[in-house]
């Protein structure tokens, strides 16, 4: 018994021994409070593409121009506002559309399609300009595609990036801004000042996410490398607080080179690079600046269809005219027209005008033309000079006065007209190149089918806005040219302002 | 009576088992934890920015004010370096690697190794290995020193490993 006592006493005195020991060997004494080197912070990169905003983020006038001349298929949009941003798209658009026909070996010629040929869908496709090359051509359905995005819409801020893609593999895209506060518009690599500041910015974040242990000063870009880069800023992406630029294909730097975790971008795996506006500031521009520091509501305003006209060099134009109004039914005609974003040119009789100066104010308003369609509707041959003045001044002069635009062209009644009055109307008078006869009480699907059948590129199709039968008709007439790929302009835009001077029939 | 002696009989058998086992394990233990035992009681904290170089190399490593040295186990030029709140232990030893090739083959990570240049000049290849690990090679010509730096909890010490690696640099 007084053995296993013994024993019992041994194995503590070993325990606490080795207890001890193990004190011994406890950590020594630590500073927790120091404070540990940390890497400078610096871009993110992400290998996911930024999201664009759903198009109807910015009220837009959304286009398309297939032409199959030269294997095209363009998709884009410009705001409804009259804004430098639209001519920088059209810009981008015309020259794309002009490579391609001279890879083709083909004119540039917009052209209007069979009806059915599904043209009605136009404008930005969400996330189109961030999908694979080849689902951009597929879903163009043609060798060289044209695709756009809206990326920021905040404050007076709107940004649009435009993508062609290629036949050949090329791949080519830019992003345009407006900023309507300062008046500024341009590429979005013109935000920057100094890109070596984002170059370096970029390959740093690049080493510290593929774990660099190298505290090396990151040198400035070789020549071919600020091309590339340069090009890529023209892709980046801004949004409020930062920017994002894709990190162009196979990018490296010389910092790069020896990091085995370090994996370039590829077309199936791009990288982009987010820099926080705070830490570029001193890199960018003033408007730079100011697009970056651009945050709540988006205030660029809507406008009606005649505001902000498409380019008839690149799309099939067509002019619809109505003719006898205002009436009844042209209110719900301006809706359609509206919600289509298609313009016309009413000839408008000036004792109507006179019963719905409203209705003309609304027209002119939406950026429609309003134009001289007599007082009364008589046969102008028929009158003396005198009376023919009569008819076309005293309806201009409450034309003008209603719509505030100038009156320049006038239309004869009936069409019935000669040198005479020409002469004497001193404006060129404008007849038409499809008559749809819809005042002679036609059939309301013979009237559709020829409307929509029978225009042209450069068309002067004739309608009547006092007509039920066109009322009747009318949103699915616009459906229809749409579907065929025409834009409907006014009179005055199918001749790029500058209507030619006696009788015109066709644009 | 008869119960009495048998139950003391196995007392004594398993305490004498027990006591066996607590001395192999001991001893053991004794064998591992005395030399660092002995490293750790080696161990210095420095009181100021200082500098050393290793034994058989050519290449001085800087130490800033409160970062403790102590000698490696197992390797007698080596050294061990713990930062001033002991998450990061750094291990270093001299590399006879004659060329840069021999000394990438010693870190034996394969394709996972990155090559660099410190801000002194010297030529870094480094690797990761296992979780809060990495290994690695400064290299300045002549003469290289190894490392093998370990992280505690997780903490990400790169930045800390990457100052320390920066200011490395070939003995005057």
């Amino acid at each position: 018994m007084r053995r296993a006592v013994h024993h019992r006493r041994a194995v503590v005195a070993l325990i606490a021994a080795s207890a001890v020991a193990m004190v011994g060997c406890a950590p020594s004494k630590t500073d927790a409070s120091w404070p540990a080197p940390q890497f400078a912070p610096t871009a993110a990169i992400h290998r996911e593409a930024p999201t664009p905003l759903a198009p109807d983020a910015v009220p837009l006038n959304p286009q398309r121009a297939r032409i199959d001349a030269i294997g095209m298929d363009a998709r884009w949009a410009t705001l409804q506002v009259a804004d430098p941003l639209n001519a920088l798209v059209e810009q981008y658009v015309r020259a794309a559309a002009e490579v391609a026909a001279t890879s083709a070996g083909a004119a540039l010629v917009p052209q209007a399609h069979d009806p059915g040929a599904g043209l009605g869908a136009r404008g930005c496709e969400r996330g189109a300009t961030f999908a694979p090359a080849d689902d951009v051509r597929e879903a163009a359905g043609s060798s060289v595609a044209i695709v756009c995005d809206v990326v920021l819409a905040a404050g007076d801020v709107v940004a649009m990036r435009l993508r062609t893609v290629g036949a050949e593999g090329s791949d080519d895209a830019v992003t345009f801004l407006a900023d309507r506060g300062s008046g500024w518009s341009g590429d979005v690599a013109a935000l920057v000042a100094d890109p070596s500041v984002l170059w370096r910015d970029a390959v740093e974040a690049a080493r510290r996410g593929a774990g660099s242990l190298s505290t090396s000063v990151i040198a400035d870009p070789g020549p071919e490398e600020a091309a590339s880069f340069a090009l890529a800023l023209r892709r980046a992406v801004p949004a409020t607080g930062s920017l994002a630029v894709p990190l162009p294909e196979g990018f490296s730097a010389p910092e790069l080179a020896g990091l085995a975790a370090w994996r370039p971008p590829t077309q199936e795996e791009p990288a982009w690079v987010v820099f926080e506006r705070d830490r570029i500031a001193d890199a960018l521009t003033p408007e730079g600046i100011a697009v970056l520091d651009a945050s709540g509501p988006m205030t660029v305003p809507a406008a009606g269809p005649g505001a902000a006209p498409p380019p008839c060099d690149l799309v099939p134009c067509i002019a619809m005219t109505l003719d006898d109004g205002p009436s009844t039914y042209t209110p719900a005609m301006l809706d359609e027209l509206g919600a289509h974003r298609a313009a016309a040119t009413f000839f408008v009789l000036g004792q109507n005008a006179s019963a719905f100066p409203d209705t003309v104010r609304r027209a002119a308003a939406e950026g429609h033309e309003i134009a001289n369609h007599t007082w009364d509707h008589p046969d102008l041959t028929e009158l003396s000079d005198e009376e023919i003045r009569r008819q076309l001044d005293d309806t201009a002069a409450l034309l003008r006065r209603l719509s505030g635009q100038p009156v320049d062209v006038f239309r004869p009644p009936g069409g019935f007209v000669d040198d005479r009055v020409v002469g004497v109307a001193g404006q060129p008078a404008i007849l038409w190149s499809v008559d749809t006869r819809d005042w002679a009480g036609p059939d309301a699907g013979d009237l559709r089918a020829f409307t929509i059948g029978e225009p042209q590129r450069g068309s002067i199709v004739l309608m009547h806005d006092i007509q039920a039968v066109t009322a009747g008709v009318f949103d699915d007439v616009l459906t229809g040219l749409s579907d065929r790929g025409f834009s409907l302009v006014t009179v005055d835009h199918l001749f790029g302002g500058d209507v030619p001077a006696g009788i015109v029939r066709q644009g | 009576m008869g119960n009495a002696a048998r139950g003391d009989r196995w007392i004594t058998v398993a305490s004498g088992v027990l006591l066996v086992a607590v001395i192999v394990g001991l001893g053991a233990g004794v064998a591992y934890v005395a030399p660092r035992v002995w490293a750790a009681t080696q161990s210095q904290a420095a009181t100021a920015d200082t500098a050393f170089t290793l034994p058989g190399s050519s290449i001085r490593v800087p130490l800033d004010r409160g970062w403790q040295r102590g000698p490696l186990v197992g390797d007698e030029g080596g050294t061990v370096l713990r930062s001033p709140d002991g998450t990061l232990e750094v291990e270093l030893r001299t590399l006879p690697a004659a060329t840069l090739e021999e000394a990438r083959e010693s870190l034996g990570a394969g394709a996972s190794v990155s090559t660099e240049t410190t801000a002194s000049g010297a030529t870094l290849l480094h690797a990761p290995r296992g979780a809060g690990e990495r290994v690695g090679v400064v290299w300045a010509g002549e003469g290289a020193v190894a490392f093998t730096a370990r992280t505690r909890d997780g903490i990400d010490r790169d930045a800390a490993l990457a100052d320390l690696l920066a200011r490395m640099e070939p003995a005057p």
